[in-house]
């Protein structure tokens, strides 16, 4: 019989990622954060690491110019979508006003990518019962008040998503739903990881929701040929596979702390260690989980320089059967 | 019972778990009939190995290694058929050089010294046992890494007994991988020994690494008698600055045995170069044949690689394919005709027809000038283009689309001199995504079908040659890699296997076939 109270590896891998996810995203000229974790096996791990993520603050980076095309809370539609941020002067400050409300208290917004698509957004993320179910779980946290409704949290966590980047995304998502629905590891996950978790499953897999749910788990095809989800700035990557972190776009996320989680049971783990072998630094000082870790979970901690987003450039291949 | 998707999460838990506090016992057992089979084995194959044998020695040979191969992976008795030995010693003895008659003898001798002996190992219960008196089978589940063939899986399912315990599988190395957590899991001597023995010892170690570092059970119990190499679990390190679990040793970890035959190999077939070819990189198949892929241009290899529970199939480029990497290839064109028509069904007819127009009718202008012009590949590279021998041969190869990039594509057409749009750019570029796509569907069915029937692995770790027979996804190969070096190769050879084992003629056990 499995306790009810989190094993030893889950918690170490939920503290690893909130310790993760909490480090700043890093500009170009700097150096950011990339965790490899050696783990027995990829099931559940990307849902430890999610669980401990969630619980960061979310890092929103605010639109610097005005009126400005943003992803935000739209009042009028009762979802995060896009919207066009404009600044206006109310009692002698600068207030965001988005539609034909003015927000007092400010509201958390960030830039849609220049090349995003026209139609990014489309579609409902949250049913009225979800909407009303977030209410009040969120009330029930304290994280919405009468100041702060609760779609602003709602909101926030949207705009600084956890992203997931692994090949096939029901087998990720199957493992969530296990934890949802086991009587015994639901009371692993944090309250707010489960209220995060719930919506529906469709849109955290389709691409074109990313910044309208908190978790988005993306093929790397979706994030290799979509250039505006390069440029998102996630609150933290994790890849499924050292392959799929290698192989990326440079730009892709660059500057976003990204764990990679390597399974010892497949081969490709070989690879990681070999590539990860000579370009391995000390751990930062910061990452104190590093020296927390059961026997069995290693990781190995890297510091690649942020690079400006680049175009995909793949050679020519003669594509007719693949 | 727990329900399937509680249990999968339970299997996860045993499974961190068993990493981080699992056990690893290793026993190391002396025995000394298998030991003088051996010596023997070692000095005849010293004195007549290089020479020209005549074919029933050369059999006589090769079956005395299978026996010690069968001793070496599992505890089988000798005196089981199986073993192999009964068969030998009833064969007509092979004509011999009188020179080497008394070094064979030893062997044949020592081999019927050997069936009067249980196998050393035989009984595991005991051999556990009497190092951990209080250790307990009852109600555990067991796994036991075994050499895979049904016959040798069968002989060995009869002869081990646990009594009590709940459960007790037999699996291969890859079946054992995917397997749920067992309690208890068997490993018999160096399991990189189960590996293609050509795969350098390091690498082989790296691949069965997870045995220790991600075991399959709660309790690993590593058992090794004479004939298996030394012990040392740091040697299964594949991040040396972190240690795998602590180990408990008993008995001894290294046999006082001189030599280690290897045994006959397989003489390679030598690639043929051909003069007018581009550069490429070659890969020559542990079971013989090879397929050579330029660096950076044309088709991609397809590697099949370990997703976390079921197999996948990449594409990577040429550079970063390894010793030991499996691909999976084809061998004909038994697969177009489900491509064109698949992606003929999602681009519309209409529209397939417009852009398969525009496709030939670009390689026609190219080949045309080809033909027509002297110096077609020093224009082109006065030009700008930086492998002009490559386009020149590839717009002659009928699965070949178009060039991937308008500028290049442009730049052909400029310089000989045909009208080439933009407009005509794009449908070639939508008909290459459309057979991509259907390329991927039939990948994936192609997956589907390795999932089914997963006998293909572990004959290809034992470096053999597979051969699927996919219906109307066509037919494949699977091989390993066993060599890389550099050859030159036709454009229309790219990617097309050389010389594979014929099944009709090749001995039949290099090639297994496996229909879907």
């Amino acid at each position: 019989m499995v306790s009810k109270a989190p094993p030893s590896w889950f918690k170490a891998l939920s503290d690893l990622g909130l310790e993760m996810a909490s480090q700043p995203n890093r500009m170009v000229g700097e150096r950011f954060p990339v965790v490899v974790l050696s783990v027995p096996t990829g099931q559940f791990a990307t849902w430890a690491i999610s669980n401990g993520a969630l619980s960061s603050i979310p890092k929103i980076v605010q639109p610097e110019s005005f009126p400005s095309r943003c992803v935000a809370w739209d009042n009028s539609l009762e979802q995060v979508g896009e919207v066009t941020v404009e600044k206006v002067l109310e009692d002698g400050r600068l207030v965001p006003k988005i539609g034909g409300v003015k927000y007092l208290h400010g509201i958390a917004s960030v830039r849609l990518p220049d090349n995003a698509p026209e139609d990014f957004g489309q579609g409902r993320v949250l049913t009225k019962k979800e909407r009303d179910r977030l209410n009040s779980q969120l009330k029930s946290l304290g994280l919405a008040t009468k100041t702060k409704p609760w779609f602003m949290g709602w909101a926030e966590q949207c705009l600084s998503p956890i992203v997931i980047i692994g090949r096939g995304q029901e087998y990720i998502l199957n493992q969530l739903h296990q934890l949802h629905r086991s009587e015994f590891a639901r009371d692993w996950l944090n309250p707010l990881s489960i209220i995060l978790t719930s919506v529906e499953s469709g849109k955290i897999t389709d691409a074109d929701q990313i910044l309208r749910v908190p978790i988005s788990v993306l093929s790397p095809e979706a994030s290799r040929d979509n250039e505006w989800i390069q440029q998102i700035s996630p609150r933290l990557v994790i890849y499924t596979r050292w392959s799929y972190f290698e192989e990326r776009p440079p730009g892709a996320f660059t500057g976003v702390p990204t764990i990679v989680i390597s399974n010892r049971r497949v081969e490709s783990s070989i690879d990681c260690a070999a590539a990860t072998n000579h370009i391995k630094v000390n751990p930062a000082e910061w990452l104190t989980t590093a020296n927390q870790l059961p026997r069995g979970i290693l990781i190995r901690y890297l510091e690649p320089p942020v690079v400006s987003s680049e175009v995909y450039d793949p050679n020519d291949d003669w594509g007719e059967e693949f | 019972m727990a329900p399937l998707a509680e249990r999968s999460l339970e299997d996860a838990v045993d499974r961190f778990e068993a990493a981080c506090d699992g056990r690893i016992i290793y026993i190391g057992l002396p025995w000394k009939a298998f030991e003088e089979f051996l010596a023997a084995l070692n000095d005849y194959w010293e004195s007549i190995k290089g020479r020209s044998l005549p074919e029933s020695v050369e059999y006589e040979i090769s079956k005395m290694f299978e026996i010690r191969r069968r001793l070496l992976s599992q505890p089988l008795n000798p005196s089981n058929q199986e073993s192999g030995i009964a068969d030998l010693l009833s064969m007509t003895r092979a004509d011999l050089d009188e020179s080497f008659i008394e070094a064979r003898d030893q062997v044949i001798s020592k081999l019927m010294v050997l069936t009067a002996e249980d196998h050393v190992a035989a009984d595991l219960v005991q051999a556990v046992t009497q190092k951990f008196p209080s250790f307990k089978f009852e109600g555990k589940s067991i796994a036991i890494l075994v050499l895979d063939g049904r016959e040798l899986k069968d002989a060995i399912k009869k002869q081990l007994v646990f009594p009590g315990a709940s459960s007790v599988k037999y699996l291969g190395l890859s079946d054992l991988r995917k397997s749920e957590m067992s309690d208890i899991a068997f490993i018999f001597g160096a399991p990189e020994q189960r590996l293609w023995h050509t795969i350098a010892l390091e690498e082989r170690r790296k691949m069965v690494s997870w045995l220790y570092s991600a075991p399959a059970a709660k309790t690993t119990i590593n058992v090794s008698w004479v004939g298996h190499p030394s012990f040392d679990l740091s040697n299964y390190r594949i991040w040396p600055e972190a240690a795998l679990s602590s180990a408990k040793t008993y008995g001894p970890t290294t046999f006082a045995i001189k030599h280690d035959p290897t045994g006959p190999v397989i003489k390679p077939i030598e690639p043929t170069s051909d003069p007018d070819g581009v550069p490429a990189i070659l890969f020559q198949f542990a079971s013989g044949g090879n397929i050579a892929f330029h660096p950076t241009l044309g088709p991609k290899p397809q590697v099949i690689g370990q997703g976390e529970m079921d197999p996948v199939i990449e594409s990577v480029s040429p550079n970063r394919l390894k010793q030991g990497a499996v691909l999976i290839f084809r061998s004909d064109d038994s697969d177009i005709s489900f491509i064109r028509e698949t992606a003929r069904k999602s681009l519309g007819s209409k529209k397939y027809d417009l852009a398969k127009a525009a496709s030939d009718s670009f390689k026609k202008s190219v080949t045309d000038a080809k033909d027509a012009l002297n110096d077609a590949a020093s224009m082109l590279e006065s030009a700008g283009i930086s492998s002009p021998e490559y386009y020149l041969q590839v717009a002659s190869v009928g699965s070949w689309i178009g060039a991937q990039n308008y500028k290049v594509a442009k730049c052909i057409a400029d310089t000989f001199g045909f009208a080439f749009s933009e407009g005509e750019y794009q449908l070639i570029n939508e008909l290459r995504v459309h057979h991509r796509q259907a390329g991927m569907k039939a990948n994936e069915m192609i997956r589907q079908s390795l999932i089914k029937n997963r006998e293909w692995e572990d004959v290809i770790d034992r470096g053999l040659h597979v051969r699927l027979n996919l219906g109307e996804v066509g037919s494949r190969q699977i091989a390993m890699i066993e060599t890389i070096g550099t050859v030159k190769r036709l454009v229309s050879k790219l990617g097309v296997a050389e010389s594979v084992p014929d099944p009709h003629v090749a001995k039949s056990e290099l090639v297994v076939e496996i229909s879907s």
